[in-house]
């Protein structure tokens, strides 16, 4: 029959023909740039958008000995994020492929001028992920992208990874583009987005250490007056403290403190030191290491005024001890334990105060309400929220373990005595 | 009659699950969502609620009527004046549906994989390959459902494991009880998408042994319905109402966070090819069943069907110029499909009771 005698060679050309479908939009790895970091600047109504294209050839050489670093910074401009894209076209053969997209990088003047214009692409185009890191930069985008950072290749993922070891100081929250949009379309809670820095040196080294390396400058421009000799790219990325917003559009910068303590009430300390001032000998220090910490904020209702709770749990873990007093006695515990409350306490103080003079709800007090007490966040006239928001705050800390030593070192005149 | 083949009940459970898990699944939880936000749990236990009585009316209809499809019974049970464009607008619904997956499934590639491949390319040889399959056969399209099902259910689920990670309960909140009528309008959605079982008029007089098509159908809905459900919930934890809402294709979107470590992410590639194994499946399915009711209606062997059909299938398919509308399309589809798949099984089993009579034992010639 002919049904027969045709459904071989036909199941054949049918398996082929599904195959070449994939061809239509075949992307050969040799024609796309792979774009790994994104920067959003803003300029005169226009935005700029700065792109870390990877030189797979210079990634090849094998890093270490290469003098150019193995990224190309370049950047467009338009009215929209895709035309700036689309502009970048015409200085680069390879077009720019975003699947493989460690950061985005948000410059401070884009972010006064509102996030949500250009938020949209991150999360509609196909190749962008929700996962990606966003930081905003202190500064320009562009100039953080163009910093040399040492240890990674690739500034972008040298970004990356500040960003997700943030853990170790918690002084830096951690957003993806998953979660800013999330935070963006609840009602009563405002974005705070981590801070990058680019700087030429570390902060507190006052005289910069004479370095002669000669590298092609990308042209970063020192913003900040300074000693300014060349233009070398900067070789410090840090990322410190966070940008708090208001709605979608920059209201100030937070402190590594006021960060960390927004982070204890919102459950975002991952670990850190706390450096205690020891009660027993002026200036010297008790440092403890936080182990964990879970931080809740409870919407609290108190004459029709909103008010919150702030209850933070800590569990720390002695790590360094300057002073010499033995804190095998419960009671020596007990006070350092209630002095790291303190500290905590305090930290989270500044946090809220901070909030309070931007007038930016990055704890989301309201959005607790909006949450937790939808009935009462309709009730309240929310005008009044910075005037009338009553704080209160409830620490608890547990000092667990104290290392490998039990016993301060000791001078031997205090031994004998 | 023609040789098509039974299909074992354990077939039919997985032809049934990969339909409700299929290609329409990827458009159930933006639909909810658009119309009852966090509520659409509700909506969703009370469609599950009235696909098991869909199930109980097709069963009761099929005890009745054993080795006969709607097509065959609807007649007699109405008289040929109402029997017949009642078997028909179900035929076209069933024509609808097989349209319908394989637009979406074109659209969904053309959004996120291949947005230069023109769509007839995509729909042309996913059709030439339903042509092949629908020709050979209910039984071929049952066995290769059956070996296909466990892949695909089994990596849906890892997906939704991979997502846990993601999800924060407190996403769900504000549960604010919305009105009654926009719960009343989701209920219709999940109905008429629980009521894809619908194609089980089609398919119960293939089904042996037939007593235990009734177990089968209770335990797919419930099964379809929970996989739902905490895609649902997953979808709302992970991306929260207001995000969940704004996207094309959430569940994608879910797929594309799965990240194991830091070494195995973008799976999305590998659920496209899922979601292009289900519409093959789904479109398959639903193209058989139009065309064995069609050829039942007109008496003779729908072999020789296929092949224009089909073809008016690809050209009816390429109608709508885009996504925006298609969406419109089956949102329609959506709102007043529960007319059909409620409303027809509901029908046929009250006249056939109210008529029933001594001669339903009789029909029993198995």
């Amino acid at each position: 029959m002919v049904q027969k005698r045709i459904g071989k060679p036909l199941l054949g050309v049918l398996i082929l023909s599904f195959l070449l479908t994939g061809c239509w939009n075949r992307q050969e790895i040799n024609e796309i740039g792979f774009a790994v970091g994104l920067g959003v600047d803003k300029a005169e109504k226009l935005y700029q958008v700065t792109t870390q294209l990877a030189l797979p050839a210079k990634l090849a050489e094998g890093g270490g000995g290469g003098e150019e670093p193995p990224v190309w910074v370049v950047s467009g401009q338009g009215k929209t994020i895709f035309e700036a894209i689309r502009d970048i076209n015409t200085r680069s053969p390879r077009k720019p492929f975003w699947g493989h997209l460690n950061v985005i990088v948000i410059g401070e003047e884009a972010a006064k001028d509102g996030i949500i214009p250009f938020i949209d692409l991150f999360s509609r185009g196909h190749e962008f992920r929700r996962l990606n890191q966003i930081v905003v930069a202190k500064g320009k985008a562009r100039e953080v992208l163009e910093a040399q950072p040492k240890l990674e290749n690739i500034t972008a993922v040298f970004l990356n990874r500040l960003v997700e070891n943030r853990g170790g100081q918690s002084v830096a929250p951690g957003v993806n583009v998953n979660d800013l949009l999330i935070t963006l379309s609840t009602p009563g809670i405002d974005p705070f987005l981590p801070k990058i820095e680019a700087r030429e040196k570390e902060v507190h080294i006052k005289e910069p250490p004479q370095k002669e390396e000669e590298q092609k400058a990308g042209g970063g421009e020192g913003k900040k007056p300074g000693e300014k000799k060349e233009e070398k790219p900067k070789e410090i990325l840090e990322l410190r403290g966070g940008a708090a917003f208001r709605g979608d559009k920059f209201a100030g910068w937070l402190n590594e403190v006021e960060t960390r303590g927004l982070l204890w009430a919102t459950g975002g300390v991952g670990s850190g030191i706390l450096a205690v001032e020891s009660p027993w000998q002026k200036d010297k220090f008790v440092s403890l290491e936080i182990k964990g910490a879970q931080g809740e904020i409870v919407p609290q209702l108190a004459a029709n005024k909103p008010g919150a709770l702030i209850k933070v749990k800590a569990s720390l873990n002695l790590v360094e001890q300057q002073d010499s007093r033995f804190l095998e006695d419960p009671r020596s515990l007990q006070r350092l334990q209630e002095l790291a409350a303190n500290e905590i306490k305090g930290e989270i103080m500044k946090g809220v105060e901070k909030a309070r003079t931007l007038q930016s709800d990055i704890f989301g007090f309201e959005g607790k309400f909006y949450k937790e007490d939808y009935n009462s966040w309709k009730k309240i006239d929310w005008k009044q929220k910075w005037q009338e928001l009553q704080v209160n705050y409830q620490v608890d800390t547990v000092i667990e373990t104290s290392s490998m030593a039990i016993r301060p070192v000791k001078l031997s005149s205090e031994v004998a005595r | 009659m023609n040789k098509i083949g039974n299909i074992s009940p354990r077939q039919a459970f997985f032809l049934i699950l990969i339909l409700l898990n299929g290609i329409f699944y990827l458009m159930l939880p933006r639909q909810l969502v658009n119309e009852v936000g966090s509520m659409g749990w509700l909506a969703l236990m009370l469609g599950l609620g009235a696909a098991i009585a869909i199930i109980g009316f097709i069963t009761g209809l099929g005890r009745r009527y054993a080795d006969k499809s709607i097509v065959q019974y609807a007649p007699l049970i109405l008289g040929k004046a109402l029997g017949y464009p009642i078997s028909l607008v179900l035929l076209l619904y069933f024509a609808m549906l097989a349209v319908g997956s394989l637009r979406i499934f074109a659209e969904l590639l053309n959004s996120a994989l291949l947005p230069e491949t023109p769509r007839l390319v995509l729909i042309g040889s996913l059709v030439l390959l339903v042509y092949w399959v629908v020709q050979n056969g209910l039984e071929d399209i049952a066995r290769v459902t059956e070996f296909l099902s466990p892949f695909i259910i089994f990596l849906l689920f890892l997906a939704l494991l991979g997502n846990i990670q993601y999800a924060d309960i407190s996403r769900l909140k504000p549960v604010v009880f919305i009105e009654w009528w926009k719960i009343g309008r989701g209920i219709l959605s999940t109905v008429s998408y629980f009521g894809l079982v619908v194609t089980l008029l089609m398919l119960f007089p293939f089904i042996k042994p037939y007593d235990r098509v009734a177990r089968m159908g209770f335990f797919v809905v419930v099964t379809g319905g929970l996989i739902s459900g905490v895609t649902y919930l997953s979808l709302l934890t992970t991306f929260g109402v207001e995000e969940t809402a704004r996207m094309a294709w959430p569940v994608l979107e879910m797929v594309r966070m799965v990240r194991i470590s830091s070494f195995l992410e973008r799976l999305d590639a590998l659920f496209l090819a899922v979601w292009l194994t289900t519409a093959f499946l789904n479109a398959s399915l639903l193209s058989f069943c139009f065309l064995e009711g069609t050829s039942q209606l007109l008496g003779y062997s729908y072999r020789k069907l296929t092949l224009p059909v089909l073809g008016i299938f690809v050209v009816i398919t390429l109608l709508p110029p885009g996504l925006i509308q298609v969406l419109n399309i089956y949102r329609y589809l959506e709102i007043y499909g529960f007319v059909i798949t409620l409303g027809i099984p509901l029908l046929l089993f009250l006249v056939s009771s109210i008529k029933k009579g001594g001669k339903h034992g009789a029909e029993k010639n198995r």
